[in-house]
């Protein structure tokens, strides 16, 4: 039924996933556009979060740091009227010099003391945002100049979106995704087999916090207003994580099936069955949480289609094969 | 004479526990060198130390002349010293393959090129005995393959001292012999072998020479039957023995 899902296919199942995404601005109202748009969002934090969580196998529960802190400074800079792509661009150097120095007193700890401080680091961020009224405006947030960004913000969610996968795919299967995969595996081995571990985690931190301060910076161009509670609050911290377990971590479809569950699932709860919608979507959580503990993806019947398409595979597939056959 | 590996005065203290005190190895290119010793002896620390999974309280290391002993593990790595674990530690979740390509790609100083990892991975898997097991998860072999899979992930980092740490203990005979032969061909290949081994008859057909610890003290080192007719040997295994009795039995 679904073998015209193969490997030989990907490219062209990709092309017109994006061909269709980027023809909905003609036909869809805003609703639309702005849930798609929110589901690219999530997606990339869900994906960049992935690259510590699932391919490192550190829980960094403070992914959301690098959106606030993306969010927060493309604001400034718009209102001191940097343009936007500037304004991108330096928020994004802003955030991932922030991950390199963050990194080298948090990747001391292991486990669940990694989780629980990287979980404190963004209420002190919250804490940060609120009190340093003159630079964040308090716990009033801050409004950019407004506009009607609607069309052009779609766009380039949809390009950070699929720049987060083709980044996550090629790390997979390069020798860093390698060395990533060992430290999750065993850290002690790692290093004793020559992985330069604390580099690794570090460059790892930096570079999953880059997509996430991207989404972050597009965010609020779009919004147009950030506060603490939307940039370091918890629903934006722990649905990432959410996401990218329920589809299946460390693999790069994993978190892409996750969020486009997820904020498919949200959203249909809160059309039928406003006012209980968060109730139903809790029970369907701890369900999924019970009987699918490796992910959707690693189902029994999901499985064999991943693998056919390659993933969960970290090395050339095909060239793996011809090596087999001889 | 230059040594390829040098222990000099290495003692390593847990708290108040002595776990090696004043250990003083010479080890030249191309033997294989036995470690015996009962349980808790240090051997494991001492193969620990040499790795640099663990810093000497004092004492020195040298590798090829150069001190290593303040070195860390990975760059002792890629000098050329490689180890497998006592307790089988495979990175589970990953292929057989992907296991060896850690090795082949860390583990040396100069790694081949991409293209040329994958083939020499699969050499190295086929020599080892696990070719057709290449893209099964390191966690679905048998602890048999999985001592071989420590042994190709190490070979993978081209080294020139193999540390083995007691990967004969729970083969039966014939896998036992085929261990055998293997170590045998990497020593061929130009490797100096350091073992841990309790199989006492292994270390004796195999070792060109042995070490013997107790209570961190190397109370004994030469030719492997030499060792096994020294009484302070024979004492540490089996208890303070009369003369008479001991000789009853040496027959």
């Amino acid at each position: 039924m679904m073998s015209w899902i193969q490997r030989k296919n990907l490219f062209l199942i990709a092309i017109l996933c994006l061909c269709v995404l980027a023809a909905l601005p003609l036909p869809a109202s805003s609703y639309v556009l702005m849930w798609v748009f929110l589901m690219a969002v999530y997606l990339t934090l869900a994906l960049s979060y992935d690259i510590v969580g699932g391919f490192l196998g550190y829980m960094n529960l403070g992914h959301s740091t690098s959106f606030g802190l993306g969010a927060y400074s493309t604001a400034i800079l718009l209102n001191h009227d940097f343009g936007l792509a500037l304004a991108l661009f330096l928020a994004i150097v802003f955030t991932a010099a922030f991950a390199a120095i963050v990194s080298y007193p948090f990747f001391r700890l292991r486990g669940a003391y990694f989780a629980l401080a990287t979980f404190g680091l963004i209420s002190l961020m919250e804490v940060f945002a609120t009190n340093l009224q003159h630079v964040t405006g308090g716990s009033g947030g801050i409004s950019t100049p407004p506009g009607d960004h609607m069309v052009p913000a779609y766009y380039l969610s949809l390009v950070a979106a699929s720049g987060t996968v083709i980044l996550s795919h090629l790390l997979g299967r390069s020798r860093f995704g390698l060395a990533l995969l060992s430290i999750r595996e065993d850290e002690e081995v790692a290093r004793s087999f020559g992985v330069p571990t604390f580099s690794c985690k570090s460059l790892s931190l930096v570079i999953s916090s880059v997509p996430a301060g991207l989404a972050g910076g597009i965010y609020v161009w779009n919004v147009t207003y950030i506060s603490p509670p939307a940039a370091f609050g918890l629903e934006i911290a722990l649905s990432p994580v959410v996401m990218a377990m329920l589809g299946g971590t460390g693999i790069t479809l994993g978190p892409l099936v996750g969020a486009v569950f997820i904020t498919l699932i949200q959203e249909l709860l809160w059309i039928k069955v406003a006012y209980f919608h968060v109730t139903i979507y809790g029970v369907l959580l701890v369900l999924l949480g019970l009987f699918m503990p490796g992910g959707i993806l690693r189902t029994r019947w999901l499985w064999p289609v991943v693998q056919r398409l390659g993933f969960g595979e970290k090395i050339d597939y095909f060239k793996k094969q011809e090596i087999l056959q001889r | 004479m230059a040594y390829l590996l040098e222990c000099e005065g290495v003692t390593k203290n847990f708290g108040g526990l002595v776990a090696l005190k004043d250990i003083n190895i010479q080890v030249m290119k191309g033997e294989i060198i036995g470690i015996i010793g009962p349980n808790g002896a240090g051997k494991t620390t001492l193969f620990n130390i040499i790795a640099g999974a663990l810093p000497p309280s004092y004492g020195k290391v040298f590798f090829k002349g150069q001190e290593i002993s303040e070195k860390p593990a990975s760059e002792i790595c890629r000098l050329g010293i490689a180890r497998t674990y006592q307790i089988v530690r495979p990175f589970n979740s990953l292929t057989t393959l992907e296991n060896i390509l850690i090795g082949l790609s860390f583990g040396r100083i100069n790694p081949p090129a991409y293209k040329k990892r994958v083939m020499e991975a699969m050499n190295i898997l086929t020599f080892m005995g696990l070719g057709t097991k290449a893209n099964n998860a390191a966690e679905t072999l048998t602890l048999v393959e999985k001592k071989y899979l420590e042994m190709a992930r190490a070979m993978a980092t081209s080294p020139e001292i193999l540390l083995l740490d007691e990967v004969l203990s729970g083969l039966g005979p014939a896998e036992t012999v085929r261990a055998m032969d293997t170590i045998r061909e990497i020593q061929a290949f130009g490797v100096t072998v350091i073992m841990i081994e309790h199989v006492l008859s292994v270390i004796m057909e195999l070792c060109h020479r042995v070490i013997v610890l107790n209570y961190g003290v190397k109370i004994a080192q030469g030719k492997p039957n030499e060792v096994a007719n020294n009484p302070r040997v024979v004492e540490a295994y089996i208890g303070n023995v009369e003369m008479g009795e001991q000789e009853t039995l040496n027959a």
